[in-house]
């Protein structure tokens, strides 16, 4: 019986690009690609920007591939140059916006674009797997309404699932702190989302 | 002890019994002590369950193609650069040179002019007298005709490397 080689690890990854290896960079951007752009997109709310920041967090991360140390798990570090470059992204947009004579209507206060998110469209079961469409649309845009503050920490801990501690490390905040944060910015949206029950 | 993470994902295992009574027991200290999951309800639970199953949003196909594109790009001009900062070398060395030759000069002119003091009748360092048409003369404006050569010698190189640069610049 074949056995399939063990997943190398985040850190065993990084380790080898240090060393020179291409192909640990290539299972990186296979890896991460994913999540971040989900995390970066759900900051941003827009396609095409989140995946020029995605490009350019893997590019950060080939420049300055040297000068990762394994004194904070990979990912964190990864999330965390991501996580920048999306909050600088907002800034912009804000001062863009502050400058700009042609302000419509349709973007909410806190900066970004209030167009709805589209989900993919699955096909099959229509009548059942619509109305969770129509649930999740609903949770996602109530999300995207939440102070930036609020939002950030529910897309690292309920969307993208890192632990309070990861949290902690890339938003550079205390444990209790984000914590806090969590549960209050759960709390808006169980207060809003409350017509779904 | 168990984390808010672990307490966070099973929480509705231990709502409805089915875990064991040593994890009931764990979750229940948990409740207790942490403040945060104190207020984790059903509804949170329920709330976060939706949130966890929104749709993850991929980059598009095309992005790794692009990603190698721009990473090649990076590549190339970074050895662009290394090459352009290779080309200002000679100019640098050619002053250094100048300069260099400039001081060497200066230098036996000094070193002519004291020697040209201690031969002086009276003032040998051996107490013999020496007659002045012993010593040679020193022509000092051949002297400087060589200083004037070999500043003119480096500005000409460092021309002649600015004019490389502007050509191989392709400006």
């Amino acid at each position: 019986m074949d056995v399939l080689p063990a997943k190398k690890t985040d850190e065993e990854l990084i380790h080898e690009l240090q060393e020179g290896r291409k192909e640990a960079f290539d299972e990186i951007v296979d890896r991460f690609s994913g999540p971040l752009n989900n995390f970066i997109y759900r900051i941003v709310g827009d396609g095409v920007t989140s995946q020029d920041l995605l490009q350019e967090t893997f590019i950060r991360l080939w420049t300055n591939r040297h000068s990762y140390r394994e004194i904070a798990k990979f990912s964190t570090w990864l999330y965390t140059v991501a996580g920048n470059l999306a909050k600088s992204e907002l800034r912009r947009k804000k001062v863009r916006r502050f400058f700009s004579l042609s302000v419509s209507g349709e973007r909410s206060l806190d900066g970004e674009d209030d167009r709805t998110l589209e989900l993919p469209d699955e096909d099959a079961d229509p009548e059942g797997d619509y109305e969770r469409r129509q649930i999740l649309k609903r949770v996602e845009e109530e999300v995207k309404k939440l102070p930036f503050l609020f939002r950030e920490v529910i897309i690292l801990r309920d969307l993208q699932e890192l632990s309070y501690e990861e949290i902690s490390t890339i938003l550079k905040i205390p444990l209790g702190t984000v914590k806090s944060r969590v549960n209050r910015a759960r709390l808006r949206l169980q207060i809003k989302l409350m017509d779904l029950r | 002890m168990i984390t808010c993470e672990r307490f966070e994902k099973g929480f509705e295992a231990w709502q409805s019994g089915k875990l064991n009574p040593e994890e009931a027991e764990l979750f229940r200290r948990h409740v207790i002590e942490c403040a945060h999951c104190r207020v984790f309800t059903p509804a949170a639970y329920r709330l976060r369950e939706l949130t966890v199953s929104l749709p993850q949003v991929e980059p598009s196909p095309g992005f790794t193609y692009r990603l190698s594109n721009r990473l090649n790009e990076l590549s190339t001009r970074d050895i662009k650069t290394t090459r352009a900062s290779v080309r200002l070398l000679p100019r640098w060395a050619a002053l250094g040179a100048g300069l260099a030759s400039g001081l060497a000069v200066g230098l036996i002119i000094i070193l002519s002019l004291n020697s040209d003091d201690m031969s002086k009748p009276g003032i040998s360092m051996t107490g013999t007298p020496v007659a002045s048409h012993e010593t040679a003369p020193i022509n000092l404006v051949d002297t400087t005709k060589d200083i004037e050569d070999s500043l003119e010698a480096a500005e000409q190189l460092y021309d002649l490397d600015r004019k490389f640069q502007v050509v191989s610049d392709g400006k």
